[in-house]
């Protein structure tokens, strides 16, 4: 039984023995593997930390590109709208115009919230506000009444010419507590609105919190914006000016043409005047100079009587000297009828080379008198739209003229050809003796004579190319002379081919003696 | 057609031209019959009492009005930063209540309360379908407001929500529209009954970057501590930055990087705006993060945020269709609300979004406010369809 119990309790040490044995070997391999577990979650945690620094990496990173970014968009949408202000500004030449471009849509686009632009005038002595977006009435008034009761001050920072901010460069005269005060703004831009000489005045820009992004860049942006209000005004101004001379000088051009119209009125007048002057004259010296020549024909005809030889020598002089008057009298009357418009032109279409043909005819005694060689060269059916009998003048007067200035054995040339407007140019040339350049232009006054040996030999009135242009230009035609002395002249003169003719291009330019 | 939706919408600068055109818009738009209902978006430009007097004259007396004042209005192809919007509904066959709190910033969750009793008191024995409301956004934590109206159209209730954003992030005040008045610090809503349908899809395009991290001390919209550290250093560590220098960079950091919450249960991160770094370190936050939730910190990408509202737009109408089955109607209207933070990461590519949902919804009206603040359910495991305070948030609200 003793040892029963012995054994027992052996047993049961035993058996306690192998348990303490087993629960530490359970102890020692779980703390085993609390040990690894340990290690992994030190592993795991290492790893988190390392993730979470590279994390704080990536955050940084974002957080520079994030700001790049959103320099790189402000950037981009102030040149946007900068864009926009350059379009518009080009499209006006108006000074208040200009400033009424800028739109608050603008501004915002270019990170502001207010915008206040003021010019100084010279003349009234005082700041003038051009621009004002965000701001109340009242805020205007007072912005405007601080800045023209404190002029020199701002004057002084507008000759700055530079611009100051809240965040940068800094002015001299005033300080940026100041600014911000007067404009109602926390961050703003102040920039002055210069042109090549001077300054205009000056634009500010600004948040209303101090929260708003602003750049450095931003100062760029807005000393170009100023710069190109400045350049818009100076265009704008340069302009004005430009319109007012331009102006000024139309009202200039209006007085003189306003002065020409009158004085072409009065010698109009004068014109007239003359014309009836020298009508009524010749029509006065009709009468006697055909009494004279009647009583000198009476006495010649010796139906009074005999006439002795002196006598009748004189009485031949007077008969003459009377035809001469009163050929003279009579080119004056159809001059001064012509130009007074009383002559009726009876146009009717005639064959040029016909009525040429009549001329020459009439004056064959004359040509072959001085052997001159005549040529022509008309086409049979070249018509002018024209009053016969006084184009027979016309031809009758320049041909009788050459051969006048034509030496024996000369040369008389006609020619005629269409022109583009309707019109026929005639050309009589000669080979005389030419007429000097000076008195190209005269030949075709009243009375005017070249001094020449044939017109010393051979007496004229002085009347006939001016009668000579008068008829033509009665035709809507002009004439003209070119003349090389003392090779010969060419008289060309245009002539009418229908009844209502453009209006000639060439016009009387030169004359020949006579 | 039991709803019918019609779009007016001008940029005329001077409020007068801008109302008449949008209103006579919206009428030839709306085809026939007589608006019963009208939505109106502005700018805060024309945020004055006379500019919905005018509307309320225009479109007609006794027509109700809800709407909001945004920095942006979103149509279906523009930003338009000065401007008017008109909605005008025809509701035949479908029951709607419009109600509106004011001086809701003493009482947010009494507020939100009071507003979801006056909505039910509205639509009694009718099918509730879903509300829409519109909140004052200088509330920074509108978790509370969202509270309250959920207790009292429970927990489950569909409801979506926005805050209209303005051009300065902290001091976000907003005009409310209701009816003839133009409000601040108040709330409108509308609560949809009867044969409506609605498809929804909220999704933002942020990712999580970095380790989780617990928020060890919080107390409403403020976390005070991270991992037991001041929450600041969160950002510090991340960026190697001073607490100067990302005050002033708050603006851009908390858009790009801001907190994510991670919900039991939900697929996306909840995402939480810095709105301010007080000197002991603690983030003041857009709506409240619980104490002991895990948060990370989000990144995004253009390409991901443009995902995300082509994501959003799909998922709306898959929703919708999935309500409206058999019948497999057609959305009528599409509105869209977008966080104003968005523009920081897409920038000039925010009316590639538009574009984005114009390519799921080619033929719908589609209008939308920038926002500060979102309110909308996320796919929930948990919860059906339960609605959070979100940020930087694309919500894409379809209707039927």
């Amino acid at each position: 039984m003793y040892l029963s119990l012995t054994n027992v309790i052996f047993l049961v040490g035993s058996i306690g023995l192998l348990v303490i044995i087993i629960l530490y070997s359970v102890i020692i391999l779980k703390s085993g593997r609390i040990k690894q577990a340990e290690s992994a979650i030190e592993r795991l945690q290492d790893s988190l930390e390392q993730m979470d620094g590279q994390a704080k990496l990536i955050v940084r990173t974002d957080l520079e590109l994030n700001k790049i970014q959103e320099e790189l968009d402000k950037k981009i949408s102030g040149l946007y709208a900068l864009q926009k202000l350059f379009r518009a500004f080009a499209s006006t030449l108006d000074e208040k115009e200009i400033f009424n471009k800028i739109k608050p849509e603008h501004i915002e686009s270019l990170g502001m919230q207010r915008a206040f632009g003021f010019i100084w005038d010279n003349k009234e002595k005082g700041f003038l506000n051009y621009l004002c977006i965000g701001y109340s009435h009242e805020e205007i008034e007072n912005i405007g009444k601080e800045l023209n009761s404190n002029q020199s001050l701002y004057l002084k920072l507008l000759k700055e010419r530079r611009t100051v901010s809240s965040l940068g460069s800094q002015s001299k005269v005033i300080t940026a507590k100041v600014i911000e005060n007067l404009f109602k703004v926390k961050v703003f831009y102040l920039s002055p609105i210069l042109h090549q000489e001077g300054e205009y005045g000056l634009f500010c820009t600004g948040t209303l919190s101090e929260e708003a992004t602003t750049t450095e860049g931003d100062a760029e942006i807005f000393e170009i914006l100023s710069g190109s209000i400045g350049q818009a005004l100076e265009n704008a101004r340069l302009f004005e000016a430009t319109w007012r001379a331009q102006q000024e000088s139309e009202v200039k051009v209006e007085q003189r043409t306003k002065e020409l119209t009158e004085v072409v009125q009065e010698l109009k007048n004068v014109s007239k005047r003359k014309s009836e002057f020298v009508s009524a004259v010749s029509h006065e010296l009709r009468t006697p100079l055909t009494s004279i020549k009647g009583y000198a024909s009476i006495l010649l005809s010796e139906r009074l009587g005999d006439v002795p030889e002196p006598i009748k020598i004189r009485l031949e002089k007077i008969n003459r000297h009377s035809n001469e008057l009163v050929q003279m009298v009579n080119d004056l009357l159809d001059i001064s009828r012509i130009e007074s418009g009383k002559v009726m032109m009876k146009k009717q279409f005639c064959g040029l080379k016909g009525l040429l043909d009549d001329i020459l005819d009439l004056l064959s005694l004359q040509i072959k008198a001085k052997n001159i060689n005549i040529s022509q060269d008309i086409q049979n059916d070249l018509k002018v739209f024209v009053d016969k009998s006084q184009i027979e003048r016309v031809f009758l007067n320049l041909i009788a003229n050459a051969i006048k200035f034509t030496p024996e054995e000369g040369t008389i040339a006609v020619n005629a050809n269409l022109t583009e407007n309707y019109f026929i140019q005639v050309n009589i040339s000669d080979t005389g003796i030419g007429i000097p350049k000076e008195a190209q232009k005269a030949i075709f006054e009243e009375f005017y004579r070249i001094d020449n040996p044939v017109n010393e030999q051979v007496k004229g009135t002085g009347l006939g190319l001016s009668l000579v242009k008068n008829i033509i230009e009665a035709h809507r035609g002009s004439i003209w002379v070119e003349s090389q002395p003392p090779k010969g002249s060419t008289f060309s003169f245009l002539l009418p081919t229908q009844a209502t003719p453009e209006t000639p291009v060439a016009s009387t330019q030169t004359g020949e003696g006579k | 057609m039991p709803l019918d939706a019609a779009i007016g919408i001008s940029s005329s600068r001077d409020y007068r031209t801008a109302i008449t055109q949008a209103v006579i818009e919206a009428k030839r738009n709306l085809k026939s019959g007589r608006a019963s209902l009208a939505l109106v978006f502005s700018t805060f430009d024309f945020a004055a009492s006379a500019v919905i007097e005018n509307v309320s004259y225009l479109i007609g007396a006794g027509i109700p009005i809800i709407g909001t004042t945004s920095n942006a209005i979103l149509s279906a192809n523009r930003f338009v930063k000065c401007g008017v919007a008109i909605v005008l509904f025809k509701t035949e066959g479908v029951h709607f209540t419009t109600a509106c709190v004011k001086n809701i910033l003493g009482n947010l969750t009494a507020s939100g309360d009071a507003l979801g009793k006056q909505l039910l008191s509205g639509a009694k024995d009718i099918p509730r379908r879903f509300v829409l409301y519109f909140s004052d956004g200088s509330v920074t934590n509108n978790i509370p407001f969202l509270k309250g109206l959920q207790q009292r159209l429970g927990i489950s209730f569909p409801i979506v929500g926005a805050a209209g954003a303005s051009d300065n992030i902290k001091l976000n005040k907003t005009y409310l529209y209701y009816n003839a008045e133009s409000l601040d610090s108040s709330a409108v809503g509308i609560l949809w009954s009867g044969n409506v349908n609605f498809g929804l899809g909220v999704k933002h395009g942020w990712r999580p970057i970095g380790k989780p991290r617990r928020v060890s001390a919080a107390q409403e919209s403020t976390i005070k501590k991270i991992d037991n550290e001041p929450a600041i250093s969160l950002y510090q560590d991340y960026f190697a930055k001073e607490i100067p220098d990302l005050k002033k960079e708050l603006k851009r950091i908390s858009s790009l990087y801001p907190l994510g919450l991670n919900i039991s249960g939900e697929e996306e991160y909840i995402l939480r705006n810095i709105l301010g770094i007080r000197n002991d370190g603690a983030l003041i936050c857009r709506d409240e993060i619980p104490e002991n939730s895990n948060v990370r910190l989000m990144i995004a990408t253009e390409e991901s945020c443009l995902n995300a509202a082509e994501e959003a737009a799909k998922e709306a109408k898959e929703t919708l269709l999935q309500r409206a089955y058999p019948s497999l109607k057609p959305a009528r209207l599409i509105l869209v609300f977008n966080s104003v933070s968005r523009v920081n990461v897409l920038r000039r590519k925010m009316a590639q979004e538009l574009q984005a949902i114009k390519k799921v919804f080619p033929d719908t009206p589609l209008i939308g406010i920038c926002t500060c603040a979102e309110q909308a359910p996320l796919k929930s495991i948990d919860f059906a369809g339960k609605t959070y305070c979100h940020s930087q948030t694309i919500v894409i609200l379809a209707m039927n």
